[in-house]
Protein backbone atom coordinates (compact mmCIF):
# COMPACT_ATOMS: atom_id res chain seq x y z
CA UNK A 1 0.00 0.00 0.00
CA UNK A 2 2.78 2.63 1.37
CA UNK A 3 5.00 1.42 -2.08
CA UNK A 4 1.89 2.25 -4.65
CA UNK A 5 1.19 5.60 -2.62
CA UNK A 6 4.94 6.15 -2.98
CA UNK A 7 4.86 5.37 -6.75
CA UNK A 8 1.66 7.26 -7.17
CA UNK A 9 3.71 10.72 -5.96
CA UNK A 10 6.56 10.21 -7.65
CA UNK A 11 4.39 9.30 -11.00
CA UNK A 12 4.73 6.12 -12.95
CA UNK A 13 5.11 4.90 -16.53
CA UNK A 14 4.16 2.17 -18.47
CA UNK A 15 6.69 1.11 -20.92
CA UNK A 16 6.91 -1.38 -24.15
CA UNK A 17 10.77 -2.67 -24.68
CA UNK A 18 10.87 -4.34 -28.42
CA UNK A 19 13.77 -5.53 -30.00
CA UNK A 20 17.25 -6.80 -28.12
CA UNK A 21 17.52 -9.35 -25.63
CA UNK A 22 14.80 -8.57 -23.51
CA UNK A 23 16.63 -10.93 -20.45
CA UNK A 24 19.81 -8.78 -21.07
CA UNK A 25 17.69 -5.59 -20.37
CA UNK A 26 16.50 -6.79 -17.09
CA UNK A 27 19.55 -7.76 -15.74
CA UNK A 28 21.06 -4.73 -16.47
CA UNK A 29 18.18 -2.79 -14.90
CA UNK A 30 18.70 -4.58 -11.85
CA UNK A 31 22.70 -3.94 -11.96
CA UNK A 32 21.46 -0.34 -12.55
CA UNK A 33 18.94 -0.34 -9.39
CA UNK A 34 16.01 -0.22 -11.77
CA UNK A 35 12.74 -1.22 -9.66
CA UNK A 36 10.29 -2.47 -12.62
CA UNK A 37 6.75 -3.83 -11.97
CA UNK A 38 3.90 -5.53 -13.69
CA UNK A 39 5.99 -7.25 -16.19
CA UNK A 40 4.58 -8.86 -18.75
CA UNK A 41 5.97 -10.98 -21.72
CA UNK A 42 4.54 -10.43 -25.51
CA UNK A 43 6.08 -12.54 -28.05
CA UNK A 44 8.30 -10.48 -29.48
CA UNK A 45 8.40 -7.19 -26.65
CA UNK A 46 8.16 -6.68 -23.21
CA UNK A 47 5.62 -4.53 -21.27
CA UNK A 48 6.74 -2.70 -17.82
CA UNK A 49 6.37 -0.06 -14.79
CA UNK A 50 8.88 1.83 -13.45
CA UNK A 51 9.26 5.14 -11.86
CA UNK A 52 9.43 8.81 -13.78
CA UNK A 53 12.56 8.92 -11.94
CA UNK A 54 13.78 5.58 -12.84
CA UNK A 55 13.72 6.28 -16.85
CA UNK A 56 16.19 9.00 -17.56
CA UNK A 57 18.38 6.01 -15.84
CA UNK A 58 17.65 3.80 -18.68
CA UNK A 59 19.79 5.10 -21.23
CA UNK A 60 23.00 3.02 -20.97
CA UNK A 61 20.63 -0.20 -20.10
CA UNK A 62 18.94 0.20 -23.57
CA UNK A 63 22.44 0.92 -25.20
CA UNK A 64 23.79 -2.55 -23.44
CA UNK A 65 20.83 -4.55 -24.16
CA UNK A 66 20.19 -3.22 -27.81
CA UNK A 67 16.23 -2.58 -27.03
CA UNK A 68 14.00 0.27 -28.08
CA UNK A 69 11.97 1.61 -24.97
CA UNK A 70 8.49 3.13 -25.90
CA UNK A 71 6.25 4.92 -23.10
CA UNK A 72 2.46 3.75 -23.71
CA UNK A 73 1.03 5.76 -20.72
CA UNK A 74 1.77 7.78 -17.67
CA UNK A 75 -0.09 7.67 -14.38
CA UNK A 76 0.23 9.27 -11.04
CA UNK A 77 0.57 13.30 -9.29
CA UNK A 78 2.93 14.68 -11.51
CA UNK A 79 0.68 13.86 -14.36
CA UNK A 80 -2.50 14.47 -12.46
CA UNK A 81 -1.19 17.68 -11.75
CA UNK A 82 0.05 18.71 -15.12
CA UNK A 83 -3.38 18.11 -16.53
CA UNK A 84 -4.92 19.84 -13.82
CA UNK A 85 -3.02 23.35 -14.43
CA UNK A 86 -4.10 23.33 -17.48
CA UNK A 87 -8.03 22.88 -16.01
CA UNK A 88 -8.23 25.63 -12.87
CA UNK A 89 -11.95 25.76 -13.06
CA UNK A 90 -11.40 22.10 -12.33
CA UNK A 91 -8.75 22.62 -10.02
CA UNK A 92 -10.58 25.33 -7.88
CA UNK A 93 -13.89 23.01 -8.10
CA UNK A 94 -11.19 20.11 -6.32
CA UNK A 95 -9.83 22.43 -3.74
CA UNK A 96 -13.32 23.89 -2.98
CA UNK A 97 -15.21 20.80 -2.43
CA UNK A 98 -12.38 19.91 0.21
CA UNK A 99 -12.56 23.32 1.96
CA UNK A 100 -16.52 22.50 2.24
CA UNK A 101 -15.79 19.19 3.49
CA UNK A 102 -13.49 20.10 6.00
CA UNK A 103 -16.20 23.24 6.74
CA UNK A 104 -18.93 20.49 6.89
CA UNK A 105 -17.27 18.32 9.28
CA UNK A 106 -15.92 20.86 11.60
CA UNK A 107 -19.79 21.90 12.69
CA UNK A 108 -22.15 19.98 14.99
CA UNK A 109 -25.06 19.28 13.00
CA UNK A 110 -27.10 16.92 14.90
CA UNK A 111 -27.73 17.46 18.72
CA UNK A 112 -29.69 14.19 20.53
CA UNK A 113 -30.70 14.27 24.21
CA UNK A 114 -31.28 10.71 25.80
CA UNK A 115 -32.78 10.53 29.10
CA UNK A 116 -32.39 7.90 31.40
CA UNK A 117 -34.72 7.79 34.65
CA UNK A 118 -38.14 8.62 34.95
CA UNK A 119 -38.54 10.67 31.73
CA UNK A 120 -40.62 13.66 33.11
CA UNK A 121 -38.29 16.02 31.48
CA UNK A 122 -38.69 17.28 28.03
CA UNK A 123 -35.38 16.68 25.78
CA UNK A 124 -36.32 19.96 23.91
CA UNK A 125 -35.92 22.12 27.53
CA UNK A 126 -32.27 19.96 28.05
CA UNK A 127 -31.37 20.87 24.08
CA UNK A 128 -32.04 24.51 24.97
CA UNK A 129 -30.09 24.67 27.98
CA UNK A 130 -27.49 23.45 25.98
CA UNK A 131 -28.12 25.89 23.62
CA UNK A 132 -27.48 28.46 25.97
CA UNK A 133 -23.92 27.23 27.22
CA UNK A 134 -22.69 27.13 23.05
CA UNK A 135 -23.94 23.53 22.47
CA UNK A 136 -26.22 24.13 19.63
CA UNK A 137 -26.97 23.09 15.60
CA UNK A 138 -24.17 24.43 13.81
CA UNK A 139 -22.15 25.29 16.32
CA UNK A 140 -17.88 24.91 15.70
CA UNK A 141 -16.90 21.54 17.50
CA UNK A 142 -13.90 22.77 18.15
CA UNK A 143 -15.63 26.01 20.23
CA UNK A 144 -17.83 23.87 22.36
CA UNK A 145 -16.62 23.21 25.77
CA UNK A 146 -18.23 19.76 26.62
CA UNK A 147 -17.37 20.03 30.22
CA UNK A 148 -19.07 23.03 30.55
CA UNK A 149 -21.91 22.75 28.95
CA UNK A 150 -22.50 19.69 30.98
CA UNK A 151 -21.80 21.98 34.38
CA UNK A 152 -24.56 23.96 32.82
CA UNK A 153 -26.68 21.57 32.41
CA UNK A 154 -26.48 20.17 36.05
CA UNK A 155 -26.87 24.00 37.17
CA UNK A 156 -29.80 24.67 35.33
CA UNK A 157 -31.89 21.88 35.73
CA UNK A 158 -32.13 20.45 39.09
CA UNK A 159 -33.90 17.13 37.76
CA UNK A 160 -30.60 16.50 36.62
CA UNK A 161 -28.25 14.19 38.60
CA UNK A 162 -25.75 13.77 36.37
CA UNK A 163 -24.99 14.83 32.69
CA UNK A 164 -22.25 14.12 30.01
CA UNK A 165 -21.96 14.90 26.45
CA UNK A 166 -20.46 12.78 23.43
CA UNK A 167 -19.50 13.54 20.24
CA UNK A 168 -19.47 11.04 17.15
CA UNK A 169 -18.09 12.78 14.28
CA UNK A 170 -20.93 15.72 13.82
CA UNK A 171 -23.66 14.59 16.56
CA UNK A 172 -23.27 15.25 20.09
CA UNK A 173 -25.25 13.15 22.11
CA UNK A 174 -26.11 14.85 25.38
CA UNK A 175 -26.98 12.19 28.25
CA UNK A 176 -28.72 12.89 31.01
CA UNK A 177 -29.79 11.36 34.10
CA UNK A 178 -32.96 11.90 35.76
CA UNK A 179 -32.82 12.31 39.45
CA UNK A 180 -35.38 9.47 40.70
CA UNK A 181 -38.84 10.23 42.79
CA UNK A 182 -38.31 11.25 45.91
CA UNK A 183 -38.07 8.11 48.53
CA UNK A 184 -39.68 8.80 52.09
CA UNK A 185 -37.30 7.81 54.78
CA UNK A 186 -37.47 4.51 56.72
CA UNK A 187 -38.87 5.21 60.05
CA UNK A 188 -37.53 2.34 61.29
CA UNK A 189 -33.76 3.32 60.32
CA UNK A 190 -32.38 5.14 63.53
CA UNK A 191 -28.54 4.90 63.58
CA UNK A 192 -26.75 6.88 66.52
CA UNK A 193 -23.46 7.59 66.26
CA UNK A 194 -21.44 6.91 69.83
CA UNK A 195 -18.06 7.43 71.29
CA UNK A 196 -15.70 3.71 71.19
CA UNK A 197 -12.83 6.24 73.17
CA UNK A 198 -12.57 8.26 75.79
CA UNK A 199 -11.10 11.91 75.09
CA UNK A 200 -11.57 15.55 74.43
CA UNK A 201 -13.42 16.67 71.01
CA UNK A 202 -11.48 18.40 68.71
CA UNK A 203 -13.90 18.50 66.03
CA UNK A 204 -17.01 17.64 64.67
CA UNK A 205 -18.08 17.60 61.06
CA UNK A 206 -21.84 16.24 60.81
CA UNK A 207 -23.22 15.27 57.50
CA UNK A 208 -26.47 13.77 58.67
CA UNK A 209 -28.09 13.74 61.93
CA UNK A 210 -27.92 15.74 65.21
CA UNK A 211 -24.76 16.83 67.05
CA UNK A 212 -25.05 16.41 70.28
CA UNK A 213 -21.30 17.40 71.28
CA UNK A 214 -19.59 20.32 70.30
CA UNK A 215 -15.25 21.00 70.62
CA UNK A 216 -13.75 20.75 74.14
CA UNK A 217 -16.56 18.37 75.36
CA UNK A 218 -15.23 15.44 77.31
CA UNK A 219 -16.88 12.10 76.38
CA UNK A 220 -16.66 8.76 77.67
CA UNK A 221 -17.23 5.46 75.34
CA UNK A 222 -20.68 4.80 74.77
CA UNK A 223 -21.81 8.48 74.80
CA UNK A 224 -24.19 9.50 71.71
CA UNK A 225 -21.85 11.62 69.70
CA UNK A 226 -24.88 12.35 66.80
CA UNK A 227 -28.44 11.12 67.44
CA UNK A 228 -30.26 9.77 64.42
CA UNK A 229 -32.75 12.29 63.99
CA UNK A 230 -33.60 15.61 62.40
CA UNK A 231 -35.65 18.17 65.20
CA UNK A 232 -37.51 20.88 64.28
CA UNK A 233 -39.95 23.63 66.33
CA UNK A 234 -43.50 21.96 65.48
CA UNK A 235 -44.69 25.91 65.38
CA UNK A 236 -42.35 27.37 63.60
CA UNK A 237 -39.13 29.24 65.27
CA UNK A 238 -40.11 30.91 68.96
CA UNK A 239 -39.76 34.11 69.69
CA UNK A 240 -37.31 35.00 72.38
CA UNK A 241 -35.69 37.59 73.88
CA UNK A 242 -32.18 38.50 72.19
CA UNK A 243 -29.49 37.17 73.42
CA UNK A 244 -30.73 34.43 74.97
CA UNK A 245 -30.45 30.84 73.22
CA UNK A 246 -33.32 29.68 71.30
CA UNK A 247 -35.05 26.33 72.82
CA UNK A 248 -34.48 22.75 72.00
CA UNK A 249 -36.02 21.23 68.65
CA UNK A 250 -38.68 18.80 69.82
CA UNK A 251 -40.43 17.44 67.21
CA UNK A 252 -38.71 15.01 65.11
CA UNK A 253 -39.21 15.93 61.05
CA UNK A 254 -37.05 12.38 60.07
CA UNK A 255 -34.86 9.62 61.63
CA UNK A 256 -31.74 8.36 59.67
CA UNK A 257 -28.19 6.59 60.11
CA UNK A 258 -26.31 9.46 61.66
CA UNK A 259 -23.26 10.05 60.05
CA UNK A 260 -20.35 12.21 60.73
CA UNK A 261 -16.56 12.75 61.56
CA UNK A 262 -15.89 13.35 65.50
CA UNK A 263 -11.93 13.46 66.09
CA UNK A 264 -11.08 13.44 69.70
CA UNK A 265 -7.86 13.84 71.77
CA UNK A 266 -7.31 10.57 73.52
CA UNK A 267 -4.83 9.92 75.86
CA UNK A 268 -3.12 6.30 76.68
CA UNK A 269 -0.88 5.57 79.71
CA UNK A 270 0.81 2.18 79.91
CA UNK A 271 3.25 0.89 82.70
CA UNK A 272 5.56 -1.43 81.58
CA UNK A 273 8.06 -3.50 83.39
CA UNK A 274 11.41 -4.46 81.88
CA UNK A 275 14.36 -6.21 83.87
CA UNK A 276 17.13 -4.13 84.29
CA UNK A 277 20.32 -6.62 84.25
CA UNK A 278 20.78 -8.37 80.94
CA UNK A 279 22.70 -11.64 79.97
CA UNK A 280 25.75 -10.74 77.58
CA UNK A 281 27.24 -14.01 75.74
CA UNK A 282 31.18 -13.06 74.59
CA UNK A 283 32.41 -15.93 72.69
CA UNK A 284 36.15 -17.43 73.54
CA UNK A 285 37.01 -18.04 70.35
CA UNK A 286 37.17 -22.01 71.09
CA UNK A 287 35.28 -24.29 68.74
CA UNK A 288 34.37 -27.65 68.34
CA UNK A 289 32.66 -29.23 65.48
CA UNK A 290 30.54 -32.52 65.01
CA UNK A 291 30.02 -34.34 61.45
CA UNK A 292 27.07 -36.24 61.45
CA UNK A 293 26.29 -38.71 58.37
CA UNK A 294 22.48 -39.07 58.14
CA UNK A 295 21.02 -42.33 56.06
CA UNK A 296 17.67 -42.11 56.05
CA UNK A 297 16.51 -41.96 60.00
CA UNK A 298 20.31 -43.33 61.14
CA UNK A 299 22.63 -40.71 62.32
CA UNK A 300 26.66 -42.10 62.47
CA UNK A 301 28.93 -39.33 64.25
CA UNK A 302 32.09 -39.39 61.32
CA UNK A 303 34.18 -36.91 63.60
CA UNK A 304 34.12 -34.90 66.99
CA UNK A 305 32.12 -35.83 70.05
CA UNK A 306 28.77 -36.84 71.05
CA UNK A 307 28.21 -33.10 73.10
CA UNK A 308 30.67 -30.85 73.43
CA UNK A 309 32.84 -30.54 76.33
CA UNK A 310 31.99 -26.55 76.76
CA UNK A 311 29.55 -25.68 79.75
CA UNK A 312 27.95 -22.70 77.39
CA UNK A 313 28.06 -22.31 73.88
CA UNK A 314 26.34 -21.23 70.73
CA UNK A 315 25.61 -23.65 67.61
CA UNK A 316 25.99 -23.36 63.88
CA UNK A 317 24.75 -26.31 61.72
CA UNK A 318 25.33 -26.94 58.11
CA UNK A 319 24.07 -29.75 55.76
CA UNK A 320 25.17 -31.12 52.51
CA UNK A 321 22.95 -33.22 50.04
CA UNK A 322 22.95 -34.68 46.65
CA UNK A 323 20.67 -32.36 46.38
CA UNK A 324 16.72 -33.76 44.95
CA UNK A 325 14.99 -34.12 41.52
CA UNK A 326 11.08 -33.95 41.31
CA UNK A 327 9.60 -36.04 44.07
CA UNK A 328 13.22 -37.66 45.23
CA UNK A 329 15.52 -36.39 47.73
CA UNK A 330 18.67 -37.86 48.74
CA UNK A 331 18.40 -40.03 51.68
CA UNK A 332 22.39 -39.21 52.34
CA UNK A 333 23.23 -36.11 54.03
CA UNK A 334 26.31 -34.65 55.74
CA UNK A 335 25.48 -32.30 58.93
CA UNK A 336 28.19 -30.42 60.34
CA UNK A 337 27.57 -29.30 63.61
CA UNK A 338 30.02 -26.37 64.89
CA UNK A 339 29.99 -25.26 68.97
CA UNK A 340 31.25 -22.09 69.50
CA UNK A 341 32.30 -21.79 73.34
CA UNK A 342 30.56 -18.59 74.88
CA UNK A 343 31.42 -17.14 78.13
CA UNK A 344 28.38 -15.51 80.21
CA UNK A 345 28.35 -11.79 82.52
CA UNK A 346 25.44 -9.51 83.29
CA UNK A 347 25.25 -6.07 82.82
CA UNK A 348 22.69 -3.52 83.67
CA UNK A 349 21.22 -1.57 81.52
CA UNK A 350 20.75 1.95 81.01
CA UNK A 351 17.59 3.36 82.19
CA UNK A 352 17.41 5.89 78.56
CA UNK A 353 17.75 2.39 76.97
CA UNK A 354 14.90 0.95 78.89
CA UNK A 355 12.53 4.27 78.30
CA UNK A 356 13.20 3.64 74.78
CA UNK A 357 12.05 0.31 74.88
CA UNK A 358 9.13 1.04 76.39
CA UNK A 359 8.51 3.92 73.54
CA UNK A 360 9.39 1.75 71.26
CA UNK A 361 6.58 -1.16 72.49
CA UNK A 362 3.87 1.79 72.63
CA UNK A 363 4.40 2.94 69.17
CA UNK A 364 4.44 -0.54 68.07
CA UNK A 365 0.71 -1.34 70.24
CA UNK A 366 -0.42 2.43 68.43
CA UNK A 367 0.00 0.76 64.95
CA UNK A 368 -2.80 -1.45 65.40
CA UNK A 369 -5.04 0.99 68.04
CA UNK A 370 -4.73 3.86 65.45
CA UNK A 371 -7.12 4.09 62.01
CA UNK A 372 -5.60 5.51 58.65
CA UNK A 373 -6.14 9.37 59.65
CA UNK A 374 -5.39 9.46 62.92
CA UNK A 375 -1.93 11.08 63.98
CA UNK A 376 0.02 11.07 67.07
CA UNK A 377 -0.28 14.73 68.66
CA UNK A 378 2.61 14.90 70.76
CA UNK A 379 6.20 12.63 71.22
CA UNK A 380 5.52 9.67 73.40
CA UNK A 381 7.13 10.05 76.60
CA UNK A 382 8.71 7.33 78.92
CA UNK A 383 9.44 8.20 82.54
CA UNK A 384 10.80 5.26 84.97
CA UNK A 385 8.22 5.46 88.02
CA UNK A 386 9.69 2.34 90.18
CA UNK A 387 13.29 0.85 90.05
CA UNK A 388 14.53 -1.93 92.15
CA UNK A 389 14.56 -5.36 92.60
CA UNK A 390 15.72 -6.65 88.89
CA UNK A 391 13.05 -4.64 87.37
CA UNK A 392 12.40 -1.23 86.46
CA UNK A 393 8.59 0.08 86.53
CA UNK A 394 7.80 2.72 83.10
CA UNK A 395 5.18 4.91 82.59
CA UNK A 396 4.90 5.39 79.01
CA UNK A 397 2.04 8.39 78.12
CA UNK A 398 0.97 9.51 74.53
CA UNK A 399 -1.63 11.94 73.04
CA UNK A 400 -3.78 10.76 69.65
CA UNK A 401 -6.34 12.93 67.33
CA UNK A 402 -8.31 9.84 66.05
CA UNK A 403 -11.92 9.18 64.74
CA UNK A 404 -13.83 8.35 67.96
CA UNK A 405 -17.38 8.05 66.24
CA UNK A 406 -18.90 4.41 65.90
CA UNK A 407 -22.15 3.53 64.63
CA UNK A 408 -24.52 1.91 67.21
CA UNK A 409 -26.51 -0.90 65.53
CA UNK A 410 -29.95 -1.19 66.76
CA UNK A 411 -30.58 2.08 68.14
CA UNK A 412 -34.11 1.86 67.03
CA UNK A 413 -36.48 4.53 66.21
CA UNK A 414 -36.92 7.84 68.18
CA UNK A 415 -40.53 8.36 69.27
CA UNK A 416 -41.39 11.71 68.76
CA UNK A 417 -40.95 14.55 71.94
CA UNK A 418 -44.19 14.99 73.01
CA UNK A 419 -44.96 19.05 74.50
CA UNK A 420 -45.85 18.92 77.74
CA UNK A 421 -49.56 18.85 78.26
CA UNK A 422 -50.36 21.89 80.30
CA UNK A 423 -51.58 21.42 84.15
CA UNK A 424 -54.86 20.58 85.73
CA UNK A 425 -56.27 23.52 87.60
CA UNK B 1 36.12 -25.57 -1.27
CA UNK B 2 33.96 -28.11 -1.78
CA UNK B 3 35.66 -29.64 1.75
CA UNK B 4 34.71 -25.97 3.47
CA UNK B 5 30.96 -26.25 2.27
CA UNK B 6 30.26 -29.52 3.62
CA UNK B 7 31.74 -28.96 6.80
CA UNK B 8 29.74 -25.56 6.90
CA UNK B 9 26.48 -27.65 5.55
CA UNK B 10 27.63 -30.06 9.20
CA UNK B 11 27.45 -27.10 11.62
CA UNK B 12 24.31 -25.97 10.38
CA UNK B 13 22.35 -29.10 10.65
CA UNK B 14 24.37 -30.06 14.03
CA UNK B 15 23.64 -26.76 15.51
CA UNK B 16 20.12 -26.38 13.92
CA UNK B 17 20.67 -23.23 12.39
CA UNK B 18 18.18 -22.08 9.57
CA UNK B 19 19.72 -22.29 6.71
CA UNK B 20 18.30 -19.76 4.37
CA UNK B 21 20.07 -17.25 7.13
CA UNK B 22 23.25 -19.24 7.06
CA UNK B 23 24.25 -20.78 3.87
CA UNK B 24 24.02 -18.63 0.83
CA UNK B 25 21.22 -20.74 -0.71
CA UNK B 26 17.56 -19.49 -2.25
CA UNK B 27 14.59 -19.05 -0.06
CA UNK B 28 11.42 -19.65 -2.28
CA UNK B 29 8.01 -19.25 -1.14
CA UNK B 30 4.93 -20.59 -3.22
CA UNK B 31 1.57 -19.09 -2.86
CA UNK B 32 -0.80 -21.34 -3.81
CA UNK B 33 -0.19 -22.23 -8.00
CA UNK B 34 -0.36 -18.10 -8.66
CA UNK B 35 2.48 -16.49 -6.63
CA UNK B 36 5.90 -17.91 -6.26
CA UNK B 37 8.78 -15.57 -4.40
CA UNK B 38 12.34 -16.16 -5.10
CA UNK B 39 15.16 -14.46 -2.99
CA UNK B 40 18.49 -14.67 -3.26
CA UNK B 41 18.31 -14.56 -7.08
CA UNK B 42 21.46 -13.50 -9.20
CA UNK B 43 19.50 -13.05 -12.78
CA UNK B 44 16.99 -13.96 -15.31
CA UNK B 45 18.31 -15.94 -18.39
CA UNK B 46 14.98 -16.72 -19.66
CA UNK B 47 11.59 -14.90 -19.36
CA UNK B 48 8.43 -16.22 -21.53
CA UNK B 49 4.96 -16.53 -20.90
CA UNK B 50 5.56 -20.10 -20.06
CA UNK B 51 8.78 -20.35 -18.69
CA UNK B 52 10.65 -18.47 -16.27
CA UNK B 53 14.27 -19.45 -15.60
CA UNK B 54 16.23 -17.46 -12.96
CA UNK B 55 20.28 -17.74 -12.22
CA UNK B 56 20.59 -18.87 -8.45
CA UNK B 57 23.53 -19.52 -6.41
CA UNK B 58 22.40 -23.34 -6.63
CA UNK B 59 22.29 -23.14 -10.43
CA UNK B 60 19.68 -22.44 -12.13
CA UNK B 61 15.58 -22.07 -11.21
CA UNK B 62 13.24 -23.11 -14.22
CA UNK B 63 9.73 -22.08 -13.40
CA UNK B 64 6.86 -23.52 -15.82
CA UNK B 65 3.73 -22.29 -15.99
CA UNK B 66 1.30 -20.45 -18.31
CA UNK B 67 0.73 -16.52 -18.63
CA UNK B 68 4.11 -15.91 -16.31
CA UNK B 69 4.35 -12.29 -15.79
CA UNK B 70 7.29 -10.83 -13.13
CA UNK B 71 5.17 -9.34 -10.43
CA UNK B 72 8.28 -7.25 -9.10
CA UNK B 73 12.14 -7.79 -9.50
CA UNK B 74 14.88 -5.99 -7.04
CA UNK B 75 18.19 -7.33 -6.85
CA UNK B 76 17.17 -9.10 -3.56
CA UNK B 77 13.80 -11.18 -4.99
CA UNK B 78 11.54 -11.78 -8.08
CA UNK B 79 7.89 -12.01 -7.86
CA UNK B 80 6.68 -14.33 -10.06
CA UNK B 81 2.47 -14.21 -10.91
CA UNK B 82 0.61 -16.63 -13.34
CA UNK B 83 -0.48 -20.11 -13.11
CA UNK B 84 2.73 -22.22 -11.87
CA UNK B 85 2.63 -26.04 -12.98
CA UNK B 86 6.45 -26.68 -11.99
CA UNK B 87 9.94 -25.71 -10.85
CA UNK B 88 13.21 -27.58 -11.41
CA UNK B 89 16.63 -26.76 -10.67
CA UNK B 90 18.90 -27.38 -13.86
CA UNK B 91 22.83 -27.60 -13.81
CA UNK B 92 22.99 -28.40 -10.22
CA UNK B 93 26.40 -27.67 -8.66
CA UNK B 94 27.54 -24.36 -10.45
CA UNK B 95 28.32 -22.74 -6.37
Amino acid sequence: MLRRLIAFLLGTLRIEVTRGSIERFLNLCLQQGIRLWDIQRLPDKMRATMTVGSFFALRPVTRGSRCRVRILGRSGFPFLAQRLKARPVLLAGLVGCLAALIWAAGHLWVIEVRITGPKHLDPRAVAAVAAEAGLRRGAWRSTVDLARVANHIRARIDEVSWAVIRVQGTRAVIEVVEKAAVVPPNQATCVHLVARKSGVVEQVIPFQGEPMIKKGDIVKPGDTLVECALRYWSGGRPGVVPGSPLPPRQDVARTLVAQASVKALVAYQDYIELPTRREVKTPTGQTESQWVLKWNDRSILLRGKNSPTFASYETASRTYSLGSWRNWKSPVELMIVDYHEVSKRTESVPLAELEQMARTAMQRRLTWLLGPGDTIVRPILAEVTEHGNGFAGIRVTVETLEEISAPLEGSGPVAPVQPPEPEQP
Amino acid sequence: MQKKTGLRDRLVSLLELPGDVVLDVTRVTLVGDREMVVENHKGVVEFTPNRVVLMVPEGRLAVEGQDLRIGSISPEQVILAGTIRGMRYTDGGAR
